[in-house]
């Protein structure tokens, strides 16, 4: 599966980036693509382009805070989690997405 | 369309009350954005459109609440918002907090359950001890059935009580060791021979009281006079009265003067109220530390206390229940807080309190005897403000470099008439003395309708700060003033000081003052007087000086800058009025541009010039100071050695261009800003250095590691304030356990209160739970304080590096094996790829 995410915690210095670190790793071995957009300290990073949500098929949040461009997914599934969901247990989030 | 979150926590004593939730709805109304706020503790919502709504949902002190904003303009409307409620909101606390000095616990010792009540805080140490509750004042005065003897022989007994009084206060003034019991004393001795008080006792007699039912009526008359009082000052007086009376009483049944409860092992003392009699009967000895119920922080009996450095907490409702079942108490008088029965964590956290002012003090030593200069090695001269030969002695040991202003007018407050020329040379010769070879500025009487000296007898007026005072009634007391100059000058014999005159208006005062210095000098040539020479100085505190410094310069020596009274003049503003406090503020640029003008001025004429007053004792000014290029400030003796340190860091050509950019600001704030947001430059840190990484840390607690670690970065000057960046990194702990789940936790917080971007570490000695609930333990302790600002800059990577790092298991391992401070730090600088 192809799968856009967006990461975001509220101060945006550690949680937005280790939430981003855990999916790639757990999409990577459960065999799915990946592409995840932070929004933190450092503003947004790894945007994700008009292109990768054309070839998507599920969206990931895992957001605490509200985040820029959230109707961006309006046409794809999302799954919303909290980030330290993602970081605890990222495979039970893709585990979310069925097959 | 665009929706923002805001999170934040409610900083004010009272709760949203109804002027912050009109602000916040004024605020609101500026935006097209949607704003709803929610109460994280009720879950009340409510809408920014409505004040009713706010105060609705029950904003308490220190509830968190969400502000959701929603709309085309949310992005400035929540940049609007965050400024608020960080700068604005707690302003609305400000008269609260000015008069009540309320004081708020660090989270570290809040969350600690404490068994507790709050009094005022008045500063100073912390003291653990027994509680001894002193008994009631007013027992002894109940046991007085003397006979009544008529009216001759009850004015006889009273008259021989009043004289018998006045006897034991001048016998104790003698006894007295420091100056401030002897000022207090000297002050009861004008109270116990004032006409008014004997008329008003002897009025009672005549009306055919006995003396004891006179001294009653006589008390209860003043106190319910005072006690009336807008003033806190005069309503405190009330004390001096009561002890007084209660003294007059007891010669009359020739009662003992001890008290009752005499200490026997050192306590923690607690009282309704104590007369500064009363206090100086306790055996110093066993005293630890003092709590008042009912006190006020101006009272004599905490001068007294304080003298003697004995700690003190006044107005703590609920105390005496509290010692009263208590077997061990801790007094707080820095917080203003008793703790009963302190718990083992308390009793740490107070320990790690300790090390902290132990680390504090260790930093500090080695300026206090060193020249202060800037790192490019300006100098900048640090003197102390004296009101007498304690603080003196206090200054130097300090490390002041000098006395930049000897407040005389504390040598005449509080008496019956001016101190002697015998009397003030004793003060004077002997502040030479411990001075050495440090210079000495010697600033004569400035007393006036602000400043009352009942002898003078000034009448009151209309604008007292623009009236008859200072220099200006020299002329009119004429005698008191050449004493005075005649006292300085003799002083002066062994080395030359400085001799400087408040509130110069024109040269032709300055003028007469070198007339009326050349006349005492030839009375004391004709006496065969030996006296020296003294440099002559002026205030600069009265806008008309700034504008004449080249003219004053052909007849003064030296100048020093008064900021509280200039500030006052130039800005048009009461600092003591509460409404337009924001006016009355030191960094306004406007008065910047003077202070500028003024340094200028005088320095093109080679004059020495030296800044004295409120705004010299403000660290946080200091940048302004050196940019000012002033040779010298006089500042309070406790902040010396910090300042030392302080401008150890600065550079003096920066500072000038952070000045230079304050004089172009549009009002205070924005300098205040520009203070901020350039002391990191001024200052900067690495990242992380050995400094912040500690390693086998004795912890037992979530409370204990954030505290430790916040006082790391504090004591390697990373942050502004200890207590309000542990705030910060709590209120994201609440939001959300920052445990990681493999061993490490990385608390952390954003805020414009940290000066450089850090990361400290803390490895524990035992492993601890960070949360109760938590399954995994925690080794290893980060935190991350990111200095906030409007535009990210490049550090901020290394954030989100270390952040992907923490999670990788081999990077966790390798962290692990890494037992020593050095191979920490080697380790995250080789794998942040830090250079250096």
């Amino acid at each position: 599966m192809k799968i856009v995410a967006v990461t975001a915690c509220p101060t945006g210095i550690a949680h937005t980036y280790m939430a981003a670190e855990k999916l790639i790793e757990a999409a990577h071995n459960q065999g799915h693509e990946i592409k995840v957009e932070t929004q933190g300290a450092m503003g947004v990073e790894n945007q994700i382009t008009e292109d990768d949500l054309q070839g998507a098929d599920v969206a990931v949040l895992a957001v605490d805070i509200t985040v820029d461009g959230e109707e961006r997914f309006r046409h794809l599934r999302v799954i919303k989690v909290p980030v330290a969901e993602a970081i605890r247990n990222p495979n039970a989030v893709l585990d979310q997405l069925g097959s | 369309m665009s929706c923002k979150e805001l999170i934040f926590t409610c900083e004010l004593i009272h709760g949203l009350h109804a002027r912050p939730a009109s602000a916040l709805v004024a605020l609101a109304k500026e935006f097209e954005a949607v704003m709803e706020l929610e109460n994280l503790r009720t879950g009340f919502k409510a809408s920014l459109s409505s004040a009713l709504s706010l105060i609705a949902a029950d904003i308490a002190y220190r509830d968190t609440c969400k502000v959701r904003v929603e709309g085309s303009d949310a992005q400035i409307a929540l940049k609007k918002l965050k400024k608020f409620v960080l700068k604005e909101l707690k302003g609305f606390d400000t008269k609260v907090l000015l008069d009540d000095n309320l004081p708020s616990l660090p989270p570290s010792l809040r969350r600690l359950n404490l068994k507790h009540c709050l009094g005022h805080s008045i500063g100073g140490r912390w003291v653990a001890g027994i509680p001894f509750c002193l008994s009631d004042q007013s027992h002894y005065s109940n046991r007085d059935n003397l006979a009544y003897t008529g009216i001759a022989g009850e004015r006889m007994r009273l008259l021989g009580a009043l004289e018998q009084l006045l006897v034991n206060i001048r016998k104790n003034i003698t006894k007295a060791e420091l100056d401030t019991e002897k000022s207090i004393l000297n002050a009861h001795f004008m109270l116990a021979s004032d006409q008014e008080f004997k008329d008003r006792l002897l009025n009672y007699i005549s009306e055919g009281k006995a003396a004891h039912e006179s001294i009653r009526k006589t008390l209860q008359y003043y106190s319910e006079k005072l006690e009336t009082a807008e003033n806190s000052y005069l309503r405190e007086r009330v004390l001096d009265i009561q002890d007084l009376c209660n003294q007059l009483l007891q010669l009359i049944c020739n009662h003992s003067v001890e008290r009752a409860d005499a200490l026997t092992t050192p306590s923690i003392c607690l009282a309704d109220n104590l007369t500064p009699s009363q206090f100086l009967a306790l055996n110093k000895k066993f005293l630890k530390g003092l709590v008042l119920e009912n006190g006020g922080k101006a009272s004599h009996t905490v001068l007294l206390a304080q003298a003697r450095g004995i700690p003190v907490i006044v107005g703590v409702e609920g105390a005496r229940s509290l010692m009263e079942q208590a077997t061990r108490v801790i007094l707080d008088a820095k917080l203003g807080v008793l703790i009963a029965d302190p718990s083992e964590k308390v009793d740490r956290y107070y320990q790690q309190e300790a090390e902290r002012l132990k680390m504090l003090e260790r930093k500090y030593q080695p300026f206090i005897h060193r020249e202060a200069k800037t790192a490019d090695q300006k100098r900048l001269e640090v003197g102390a403000n004296i009101i007498g030969l304690d603080d003196a002695v206090q200054a130097f040991s300090s490390g002041a470099e000098g006395i930049g202003l000897f407040r005389t007018e504390m040598m005449f407050m509080e008496r019956t008439q001016a101190p002697d020329m015998d009397e003030q040379y004793g003060v004077y010769e002997a502040v030479v003395k411990v001075a050495g070879s440090r210079p000495v500025i010697i600033r004569t009487i400035d007393v006036g309708a602000d400043k009352p000296v009942d002898y003078f007898e000034l009448p009151e007026e209309q604008n007292p700060f623009l009236g008859f005072r200072a220099v200006r009634l020299y002329s009119e007391f004429l005698d008191i003033f050449k004493d005075q100059v005649r006292a300085i000058l003799k002083a002066s014999r062994t080395k030359s000081l400085g001799l400087m005159i408040p509130m110069v208006t024109t040269v032709s005062e300055v003028l007469w003052v070198r007339k009326i210095i050349s006349e005492v000098k030839q009375e004391m040539t004709a006496e065969g007087v030996h006296f020296g020479d003294v440099r002559l100085g002026i205030m600069v505190e009265v806008p008309s000086a700034c504008m004449i410094i080249d003219q004053l310069s052909k007849y003064v020596d030296f100048f020093s800058i008064g900021s509280n009274d200039l500030a006052q003049y130039v800005l048009a503003a009461d600092r003591c009025n509460d409404r337009i406090g924001e006016l009355y503020n030191y960094l306004q640029p406007s008065f910047l541009r003077l202070l500028d003008k003024v340094v200028k001025d005088a320095q093109s004429k080679n004059k020495w010039i030296g800044v004295c007053g409120e705004m010299a004792s403000d660290i946080n000014t200091l940048p302004i100071l050196v940019g000012l290029g002033v040779d010298e400030i006089s500042v309070s003796a406790n902040q010396i050695s910090a300042i030392k340190e302080r401008v150890s860091h600065l550079n003096s050509l920066q500072c000038r261009k952070l000045l230079d950019s304050a004089l172009d600001a549009q009002d205070c704030k924005e300098v205040s800003e520009l203070l901020k947001n350039t002391y990191s430059e001024l200052a900067p840190r690495p990242l992380f250095d050995l400094s912040i990484i500690c390693i086998d840390y004795d912890c037992l607690s979530r409370e204990e590691a954030i505290k430790q670690l916040v006082d790391m970065l504090y004591l390697d000057s990373r942050i502004a304030d200890s207590t309000s960046i542990e705030e910060a990194v709590w209120l994201r702990e609440e939001f959300a356990s920052t445990n990681l789940g493999n061993g490490i936790a990385i608390p952390h917080c954003r805020s414009d209160l940290v000066y450089s971007h850090s990361i400290a570490v803390l490895k524990l000695a035992k492993p601890i739970q960070w949360l109760p609930q938590d399954d995994s333990y925690v080794d290893t302790v980060f935190i991350l304080a990111v200095r906030e600002s409007d535009t990210p800059d490049s550090h901020m990577k290394f954030f989100a590096s270390l952040a992907r790092k923490l999670i990788e298991n081999d990077f966790v391992e390798r962290f692990r094996q890494s037992v020593s401070a050095d191979s920490v730090n080697q380790l995250l600088r080789t794998e942040l790829k830090l250079n250096n």
